[in-house]
This record gives C-alpha cells, structure tokens and sequence, in this order.
C-alpha cells in the first residue's frame, strides 16, 4: 500500500470529521446552515464536538469560525472539566487548543475560562467571529445543553441527558463514566441524587444500573423530532459516544499528516496505525465500534484494514446523524 | 507467535525494526552471530528461532568503532523489538541478548576487525560478523552442547579450514576449565574434519 493510500485513509478520516461537525454545528444554531439535508437526530456532545472541529479546523477554516463565534457566545454552557478531559483522548495538537477556546470565552464575557487561556494562540489563525443566531436549545440535538441551561453544568445534567437518549435501556457507573468523561465518584453522587429525586430509576444489582423513562421526559420537555408529526418514533434523540468515534478519527488525521509529514515508510504507517486502534480500542468497543473484527494481517497488510474500519467509523456517524443509537 | 525466522523474515523483521527506529529519529548500531548472522551471508539457509545480539556498537570521539555489551537494550531499541514482534506476529524474544553473557568469559580475538556492516531501515545498522568469529563462536557452542547439535551442523556448514579450526580451537579451549572440555573439543574437531573431508 503506498503513501497515496495513506493520504485517502487520512482525507476519508478528515471529510468525516468536517462532514459530521458541520452536521452537529447546524443542529445547534442557525448561524451554520447545511443546505438540503435532513436536520440531524442525535444528542450533541459540545465539548467533543469542539475538539472534533479543532481536529480539521486547518482543513475547514469555517469550523475555526465556528467554535470561536460559540466560544464568545455560548461558553456559559459548556464543561471546563469535560472539555479537558476529552481533550486527553484527542491528540496533543488539538488538546492544545483549548486555551484558544478560553480565550475566545473570556472575550466573550465568559471569565470562567480566564485560567485555561493560552498565552498564544496554538491554531495560528484568528477565526471570524460572528454573532450567534438564537441557540437551538430546545431541539433534541441539544438536549445535553438544554438540561444545562436548565440545571447548571454539571454531571447531573449530563447523566440525564445520556440515559434519557439510551430510551430506557440502563446503564452501570462504569459506562455512565465512561460516556460522559465525569469520574465515577462524581458519577456515583449524582446518581444517589437524581434517583433520590426521583428523576432516574435505579435497577439494583451487582453492578447497579440506572434509567430515565424517556417519554415522561419527552412530555416535561415538550419534545419531538421536527420533521415528523407529533407522536411518532422517539421524541428524545438518541445518545452516542461521539467522543469515542471524534478523538479516534482525529489521531487518524494526525497519523496521516504525520505520514506526509515525516516521510513514514508503508511499515511504519501500519505500525503507527495499530498503535492508533490500540489506543482507542476500548473506548471504541464501548461506541460499538470493535475494531476486533479486523484480521490482524502482518506488517503492511494491516492498512487495508484500518482502511475498513474507517469506513465503518464513517458510516457510523453517519447512520449517527440519522437517529441509529 | 511464529518461532522460525528463514533469511526472508530476518531481513523483513531488520529492516521494519530499523524503520521504526528511524521514524523515531534514532540510529542505533549491534553486532549480531549465531544462525541468524550464517543465513544473512548466505552460508547456510535453514530456519532459525531468533537473532543473537552479541553487542552493541558506537562510535567514540575519534571515530572509531566501539562495541559494548548488548545489555541493556536502550529503551527505543526494546520498544521498537516489541513493536515488530506485534507487527510481524514474531516471538516477543525474536531479538535477545542471551549471547551476550559471553562478554564475561571474553569474546572471540579480534571480534571487532571481523565484521561486515549492513544498513536496514535507516535506522539500524547491523554488524554480521565474519568466519573466523562464527567458526570460534559456533566451535563453542557445539563442544558445549549435544552431539550432532545445530551448532555442529552450522560448523560444517562453515567448512573450516584446518588453519582456521586450531586458530578456534585455541580460543575456546579459553573458555572451559572442566577437566573433560578439551576432549569435548577435539570431538567436535574431529566430527568437523571428517564431515568436510
């Protein structure tokens, strides 16, 4: 496999990146318009999707754009503690955008930020801010930053919005954690409270595991998927681990421009990409994303394998996009 | 895990190794022997378990070469051997320093004027050492072990002259103080003559 089958792995890698963004931008505000398609049906993870857009944010300047009109805009309601915790999971180069996002906040109004701004600006490209047309908060996609606005940022509002996504189908501490990037401890607490509230249920075991009956909810919310009548399929939009499948397509992007880069033989660009499985391969296993089913062929015969577990991440998000838990 | 190594999986897993090493930006060099060192020459083709690192080599200040002790690996060299091993499905110990315990009873005479160096990767440099160092080497490691062992096979493979067989013979007498390892010695010499005879 040549260096120019790399380069397709990198570009298929980074057009889902932009494509799927873009998407989930849209979804949120009007200020982004994604002309002749169907509006998106899937929560938004906002700190993922911020960390995805800084991924090809040098391929897609608008998505620069974007992330610092919503950083001036709308950083009062996004997590500091998420944002940073995601970012362990992307590559160095985007978790070292953060403090352009704070400082695009602090800017913004928002001082919550001041400590994580950046001396310099890391992305080397001041973004065109635009003012942000009215949020779509109360659309499904945004439900996670619906119940923020709502309850405050914090893992109580987070947590209802994953299990009211699931529609039912429970879920234990360890996945919660692992879903919402908030530590188990943290996780534990709000979930003692939240069923003590009686706003989720718990399902007593070993492991416990917790629900929200999502059309109760659906009813408090006044919710409904926009472009279907009133009372068909499910009024919450359902939750996916779009952290697992962004921090995973972002080292892709890394790892082919490194490839470009460095001049990387065959063998070391396969070498490199199952370091790049290996690392994310339990958080993708949790996203049902099991790269498992790819034969392990040896040395360079491993490429056309990562090729096709790109693709399925690819058709992944965009059966995501379309409402496929 | 595969355990056999034919001369076509030695210089794939060398030259992935030194890939790996140089898209790292390292360059490191070692001193192989053994049945690994005797298939790269061209001197026998038969499948061996792993490759034998006797040393490690730089070169000091004035340019000279200098070999060390292979042990410890440096970390970017045992890193870049596991890394290989997951890559080509190879034995974790497919690279091993075992050999390198002959550091403290002495390495054949003129170990370092017998070998011949081979880039692979860019990042490795492999040193192959030369007859004289594989007749002592394996001469050793037959007297040592069982009769008809590989290593006999591997010295007749070599068709030591008798020249070079007493120059070895002197060497590994060195290396043993049992009472019984000179006749261990002149059984394998004698095995060895009469096979290339």
């Amino acid at each position: 496999m040549s260096n120019e089958a790399v380069r397709k792995i990198g570009e298929l890698a980074g057009d889902t990146l932009v494509d799927t963004a873009w998407a989930q931008w849209s979804s949120l505000t009007s200020t982004v318009v994604r002309l002749g398609q169907e509006p998106t049906w899937t929560i938004v993870d906002p700190e993922a999707l911020t960390l995805a857009s800084f991924a090809v944010g040098h391929r897609e300047r608008r998505l620069e754009d974007v992330v610092g009109s919503w950083a001036a805009g709308a950083a009062y309601l996004m997590s500091m503690q998420r944002m940073r915790t995601l970012a362990a999971r992307f590559p160095r180069a985007v978790s070292g955008r953060i403090g352009d996002f704070a400082r695009a906040a602090v800017a913004g109004g928002d001082k919550r930020w001041k400590r994580l701004v950046s001396p310099q600006a890391a992305g080397g490209y001041s973004p065109r801010l635009k003012p942000l047309e009215p949020l779509r908060l109360t659309d499904g996609p945004a439900l996670t930053l619906r119940l923020r606005a709502g309850f405050g940022v914090n893992a109580k509002a987070d947590l209802l919005s994953l299990l009211l996504g699931r529609s039912r189908v429970a879920a234990d501490l360890k996945l919660i954690a692992a879903a919402t990037a908030y530590t188990e401890r943290a996780i534990r607490t709000a979930t003692k409270e939240m069923v003590q509230a009686g706003f989720i249920h718990e399902i007593e075991g070993r492991p416990s595991s917790f629900f929200a009956d999502d059309k109760a909810w659906a009813q408090v919310l006044e919710a409904h998927r926009p472009s279907r009548p009133d009372g068909t399929g499910n009024a919450v939009p359902p939750w996916r681990f779009w952290a697992a499948g962004y921090a995973f397509l972002a080292g892709v992007v890394e790892w082919a421009e490194n490839a470009q880069a460095e001049g990387w033989t065959s063998y070391v660009a396969s070498s490199r990409a199952r370091d790049l499985v290996e690392k994310h391969e339990r958080i993708l296993r949790q996203a049902e994303l099991d790269p498992r089913f790819l034969v392990l062929g040896p040395g360079t015969q491993y490429l056309p394998e990562f090729e096709e577990l790109i693709l399925r991440v690819r058709e992944w998000a965009r059966e995501g996009l379309n409402g496929s838990p | 895990m595969t355990g056999e190594l034919w001369v076509e999986q030695l210089e794939g897993a060398l030259a992935a190794l030194g890939e790996i090493l140089a898209a790292g930006g390292n360059r490191l060099a070692i001193v192989v022997v053994g049945g690994a060192t005797m298939n790269l020459l061209g001197i026998i083709r038969r499948s061996t378990s792993d490759i034998d690192v006797i040393a490690r080599a730089h070169r000091d200040e004035t340019g000279a070469l200098r070999i060390v002790p292979p042990e410890p690996f440096p970390p970017e060299l045992s890193q870049a051997i596991r890394t290989v091993a997951r890559d080509l499905g190879l034995a974790d110990e497919w690279m091993n320093a075992v050999v390198g315990a002959q550091w403290a009873l002495g390495l054949p005479p003129d170990m370092t004027e017998d070998i011949t160096w081979r880039n692979y990767g860019g990042g490795l440099d492999v040193g192959l050492v030369g007859r004289r160092t594989l007749i002592a080497l394996k001469l050793f490691a037959a007297a040592d072990g069982a009769p008809g062992s590989v290593h006999a096979q591997d010295l007749v493979a070599l068709q030591p002259t008798p020249a070079e067989l007493a120059s070895a013979v002197e060497w590994v007498l060195t290396q043993d103080e049992a009472p019984e390892w000179t006749s261990l010695v002149e059984e394998v010499c004698k095995h060895v003559e009469r096979s290339c005879s």
